[in-house]
């Protein structure tokens, strides 16, 4: 009897042990699972920031293209800036280069920044390829990033890019993205009766622009024969119809034939020239 | 007879025993099941402790990240930091007050703001913009709790003189005690 009470015993102990031990096991466990969840680095936040940042740095070069493209004087606030890096006045393939090393310092900076998260990163330009957007091939490229075609009824300024990035200590790989940020201008329709133009903004890949009143501008020009010059319309009142869709009322009266010439900038600063005829 | 009868005696007692064997199995499988059935209804009802905190954790780096994926999506740094640029002092207090009106009651916050240039040799280069003025925090006081996040920002928005600009900026937000 006692030498099976003793059994008993040790079955009971080693039970009581194996349950402590398993319990806290558990515990280790839970509280492990806790912390990861509430303590972890913030992937998405962290992800989102870098690649909302790539776009902005791809919109800044683009703008600094287009800008020192049409008239680098005018925009010197911003464009002489980069004249030390190389860029030249209204070269394309200057600006090129400079959005390339900019690119590569901004990528340089972020590795150095999101060093606690292990961020390794990795980018290139692409060609833009933008045929669902003017509806038609766009002028070949005069350099390997950035396009500009301008002077159209449909217009556009565009550079694209592609990005992958890697999150280390967040045990996050792979992320990658392709942008594509551009402007595009589409001149609808002119009515001559009143001297509106109707036209389309839509920025990046075809979102439809509804800040071109708030936050971007808008100029319009007419070539004066008599003048052989282009000159500035007075924009009379500019109405947003919804999906990107614009009505500009000039002040003048614009006579058949009379070549007119958009120039829009949206809120990042990217320049975009739409050129049509009066019917 | 007493042949026989020890025969059936032998034969016996071995399936009481077996059985009684059995049921102890039995009984102690249910035993454990019951005790960790236990334990974990009541690690699930309890919570561990400080709990209360550690959840507040992320969600403070969420609301950093929030707040100034805000403040770029207004287009707000460019406004502001254009007077760190162009030498008017009073920009700090102007950041100060945005991001002020932007957190929940009850958080302190401290923020720096750097400017990535690129250095020789093409190498970026980190200067600092402020002077420690952009924070609610009262000297002395101690974070009970905070998290800090660092996020880089490259100026698009008006004024020209803005755009193009790298930013370096790092936020610290948290609970005093």
């Amino acid at each position: 009897m006692l030498v099976r009470r003793r059994g008993q015993m040790l079955v009971a102990a080693i039970l009581i042990v194996g349950l402590i031990a398993m319990s806290f096991l558990l515990v280790t466990y839970h509280t492990h699972a806790l912390f990861l969840r509430t303590r972890g680095l913030v992937v998405r936040e962290t992800v989102g920031a870098v690649t909302a940042d790539f776009n902005r740095a791809l919109a800044a070069m683009l703008a600094l293209a287009t800008r020192s493209y049409y008239d680098h004087t005018r925009f010197s606030d911003f464009v002489s800036r980069f004249e030390d890096q190389g860029l030249e006045p209204g070269n394309l393939s200057s600006a090129g280069l400079v959005a390339a090393r900019f690119i590569e310092n901004w990528a340089t900076a972020a590795r150095v920044i999101f060093a606690e998260q292990g961020l390794q990163l990795a980018w290139a330009l692409e060609p833009p390829r933008v045929l669902h957007l003017l509806g038609r091939a766009p002028e070949p490229l005069q350099n390997p990033v950035i396009l500009i075609d301008w002077n159209k009824t449909a217009a556009g300024s565009y550079i694209s890019g592609w990005m992958r990035l890697n999150l280390t200590n967040a045990g996050f790989y792979n992320w990658e993205t392709r942008s594509l940020i551009g402007f595009t201008l589409i001149i609808d329709r002119f009515y001559s009766s009143n001297s509106t133009v109707r036209l389309r903004a839509l920025v990046d890949n075809g979102t439809y622009y509804g800040a071109l009143l708030a936050r971007g501008w808008v100029e319009f020009y007419y070539f004066d024969s008599s003048a052989e010059k282009w000159v500035k319309a007075k924009i009379k009142d500019v109405t947003y119809e919804g999906f990107g869709y614009y009505r500009i009322t000039v002040e003048e009266r614009l006579r058949r034939g009379t070549r007119f010439l958009i120039v829009a900038s949206d809120e990042r600063g990217i320049l975009v020239l739409a050129q049509s005829t009066v019917p | 007879m007493a042949v026989e009868r020890g025969v059936a005696l032998t034969l016996r007692e071995p399936g009481r025993s077996s059985r009684r064997g059995q049921i102890r199995l039995v009984e102690l499988v249910l035993a454990v099941f019951m005790v960790v059935a236990v334990i974990i209804m009541v690690m699930n009802f309890t919570r561990p402790l400080r709990s209360v905190y550690l959840r507040e954790v992320s969600d403070l780096r969420r609301l950093a990240y929030n707040l100034l994926g805000n403040l770029a999506d207004a287009g707000a740094f460019e406004r502001v930091l254009e007077g760190a640029f162009s030498g008017d002092s009073t920009w700090e207090g102007r950041m100060r007050m945005l991001v002020y009106s932007n957190l929940p009651p009850g958080i302190v916050f401290s923020m720096e703001v750097y400017s990535v240039e690129v250095g020789e040799g093409g190498l970026p280069v980190i200067r600092r913009l402020d002077s420690g003025g952009i924070t609610n925090m009262k000297p002395g006081a101690t974070l009970i709790e905070s998290e800090s996040i660092q996020y880089v920002y490259v100026c698009t928005r008006d004024p020209d003189s803005m755009r193009g600009r790298m930013l370096y900026v790092v936020l610290v937000i948290g609970y005093a005690g």
